[in-house]
């Protein structure tokens, strides 16, 4: 069996559905974003995003920050509930120096 | 298939205790029915006696000797908290399956079980049906009521998210509409998580339709493993009114520090954020959390699986 060292990239970004639900749906957007490719910083674009859940938020800065140690994940728009909720789970796995916030909404 | 086996001590008809034990399939929320281990010694089955509501959960419910599972004939109002009590919990109780529960007496509140379901629930849970029925014009209520139903567990939380927002007020505030969706969908999701059952039950309702006095209430249960069980693996043993307290300050099954966060966010932001009501009841217990308090519930009658009742105010603002 032969592996493959992953690729490396700058960046990546994902946009955020109009409404987020499962941890599931958080896995398959970060896996289809990502990859097997090493990212220095993910952008998620959370302009459409209207309804969000906790369970979402918090599978998306696990599997971004702990599990693919991507170094920065920046959120583009999100509401300021999201951005609470995001950052009580950053918190909660103790990488919240490693999350970002731009433009976020009311 | 694997099982879970449980016992409980109940008072017998003589006063004296008696131990009953089941064997809860893992199957029995799609089916609805229970295969009980061993040489069953006594049953009784659940009797509601006035309002069974979010509110008054405890002191509606009694022990009864009723084959059928079910009394419902002192039942003077419910709501969909009391029913999705009784659909998880009418499986557990249940000893005949040829008999009938018994429905209520006041009309008023057989015809709106009618209209919410409840018989036709039931029916496909247990094969029973009530002893007797309260025809309804089907007429279009969607404005304002879910009706109770059995729901599949997996990927069904955005969808039962989306009915019960559809049936506020277009005035509702963004902000009330985003706590609706998430404590419906982290309620539902918890069923699948955790309760080891493949369905649940849902039902909700808009009381005092317009602004600004409308309040929704939603119940979700499950005929599953209850919150004690789930919690015994990672905790040890714990009574039913303690787990219940620690799930709901955060603890959870599962090792990973993002989990167990479903009923703390729920209680956040439905109680304390909206001042609103989170009931949640498993096996002998339960816990009422309004803003800023939580009572802890004893329950006279072993409810099974998990209850989570939610009342929100939905015509003022959340606060922040």
């Amino acid at each position: 069996m032969t592996t493959t060292a992953p690729s490396k990239a700058d960046g990546a970004s994902i946009e955020l559905p109009e409404r987020t639900s499962n941890r599931a749906e958080a896995t398959k957007l970060v896996d289809d974003a990502i990859g097997e490719t090493r990212v220095a910083v993910l952008t998620v674009d959370a302009s459409q995003m209207v309804l969000s859940a906790p369970s979402f938020l918090d599978q998306l800065v696990k599997d971004v920050l702990i599990t693919r140690r991507v170094p920065e994940l920046v959120v583009v728009s999100a509401t300021e509930r999201a951005g609470r909720l995001l950052t009580a789970a950053a918190i909660r796995r103790q990488v919240e120096a490693l999350i970002r916030f731009e433009n976020t909404r009311s | 298939m694997p099982a879970t086996v449980s016992s409980a001590t109940i008072l017998g008809v003589e006063g004296r205790p008696v131990t009953v034990e089941r064997t809860y399939h893992r199957d029995v929320a799609r089916t609805g029915r229970m295969a009980r281990s061993g040489e069953l010694r006594r049953v009784r089955g659940m009797q509601v006696s006035g309002s069974l509501t979010i509110t008054s959960v405890a002191q509606a419910l009694r022990t009864a000797e009723v084959a059928s599972g079910l009394d419902l004939s002192r039942c003077t109002f419910i709501d969909p908290v009391g029913l999705v009590t009784v659909a998880a919990t009418h499986a557990l109780w249940c000893d005949d399956s040829s008999g009938a529960w018994r429905a209520p007496d006041d009309v008023e509140v057989c015809r709106y079980l009618e209209r919410m379901r409840l018989p036709k629930v039931l029916h496909e849970a247990t094969g029973l049906l009530p002893d007797k029925r309260a025809p309804v014009r089907e007429h279009d209520n969607s404005g304002y009521l879910v009706e109770l139903e059995q729901r599949g567990a997996a990927a069904g939380e955005a969808e039962l998210g989306q009915v019960v927002l559809d049936r506020l007020d277009r005035t509702v505030a963004d902000e009330v509409r985003r706590i609706v969706w998430e404590c419906v969908v982290e309620a539902w999701l918890n069923i699948g998580d955790h309760a080891q059952v493949d369905s649940g039950f849902a039902a909700a309702q808009v009381f005092e339709r317009h602004q600004p006095n409308q309040r929704l209430v939603i119940g979700i249960a499950d005929a599953g493993i209850g919150i004690a069980s789930s919690l015994r693996a990672r905790l040890g043993a714990l009574s039913d009114v303690d787990a219940i307290a620690r799930a709901v300050a955060g603890a959870s099954s599962m090792p990973d520090p993002g989990r167990g966060t479903g009923l703390p966010t729920m209680r956040a932001s439905a109680a304390d954020e909206l001042g609103g009501r989170l009931l949640v009841l498993s096996g002998r217990g339960g816990l009422l959390a309004t803003p800023g308090w939580a009572r802890p519930i004893e329950l006279p009658v072993d409810v099974g699986g998990t209850v989570i009742g939610i009342e929100l105010p939905c015509g003022v603002r959340a606060s922040r």
